[in-house]
């Protein structure tokens, strides 16, 4: 009797994980374009206005940031050790790894939000309370236009995935993955591990420029 | 409980190694060698994620077409553009 989670277009278990790994890459793909976009409007302001580019990078959080960047490692770091837990299958310890990772992608949202709150305190949302005249103007629009839609899109991602990796912990403490089936793991761990990867280039476009003296 | 495979737990310290050399170097006054320092460090962090944490590096080759996809349009798009942009006469 075939497994009752193979769909029947599939031969096995194994063609149908590789056909879901495929569709998340494929996801994957465009969603690196959809963030290339973003990436190459920062390279053409940053070419057309280096220093006031740096100038504006420093007003940036970079303690909260490095945090940020530290707890979605771990996040990720958890998920793939989820993984294997559900591989070996030990379900209540990936079902645990699962939820840890989906608590740190809040705590990074809250540190996020922590960290907007002081931008705004401090006048650098374009729009809203940032300076349109002085020496830097241009480029502070600039820096913080793509820095608020840049992050905010993350925080998106970063928003699905909670859910995604909260619900599949669930699934995975009821006992719906075993050692021979957990796609669903495996392929929400590839979006988590995709969002992660967006913000460590992120972080480094966003708050390590015009640090040195 | 299962203990996490030595590779991934490896990944994780070295990532975090990573974040604290990059930050560090950040403030060295290293002129124009800067950026590129911090954009290959990200390139090394992104590596070690998509090669251990997405299992890239036991992928198989149709997999490994699929991820790079995505970073070769990515580098057309960025190649014909910054080809315009960083060559502009100032």
């Amino acid at each position: 009797m075939p497994d009752p989670h193979l769909a029947e277009q599939f031969v096995d278990l194994r063609q149908q994980q590789n056909a879901a790994e495929l569709g998340l890459w494929t996801f994957v793909a465009s969603e690196v374009l959809f963030f290339g976009g973003l990436f190459l409007a920062y390279s053409v302001y940053r070419i057309a206005d280096p220093t006031g580019f740096a100038a504006a990078a420093r007003h940036t959080e970079i303690v909260l940031g490095t945090a940020n960047t530290a707890v979605l490692l771990t996040s990720s770091f958890l998920v793939a050790w989820a993984v294997a837990a559900a591989r070996a299958q030990s379900r209540r310890t990936a079902a645990a790894l699962l939820w840890m990772a989906a608590v740190l992608g809040v705590v990074f949202l809250v540190i996020k939000g922590f960290e907007y709150r002081r931008e705004y305190d401090e006048h650098l949302i374009p729009g809203l309370n940032l300076a349109t005249s002085g020496s830097h103007a241009t480029a502070d629009n600039l820096f913080f236009s793509f820095y608020f839609a840049a992050t905010g899109v993350h925080a998106i991602h970063v928003a699905l995935g909670i859910a995604v990796i909260a619900a599949t912990g669930l699934r995975a403490w009821q006992g719906a993955y075993s050692a021979e089936y957990h796609a669903p793991i495996t392929v929400a761990g590839l979006y988590w591990h995709f969002v992660d990867v967006v913000w460590i280039v992120l972080f480094a476009l966003i708050y390590l420029p015009g640090r040195a003296p | 409980m299962t203990w996490p495979p030595r590779a991934l737990l490896l990944s994780w310290l070295g990532l975090l190694v990573l974040l604290a050399l990059t930050v560090g170097i950040a403030y060295r006054p290293l002129g124009a060698l800067n950026t590129p320092i911090a954009l290959l460090i990200a390139g090394i962090k992104a590596a070690i994620v998509a090669a251990f944490f997405m299992e890239l590096r036991r992928a198989r080759a149709l997999t490994i077409v699929f991820a790079g996809a995505g970073l070769f349009w990515l580098a057309i798009m960025l190649w014909l553009a910054l080809s315009d942009y960083l060559t502009r006469p100032t």
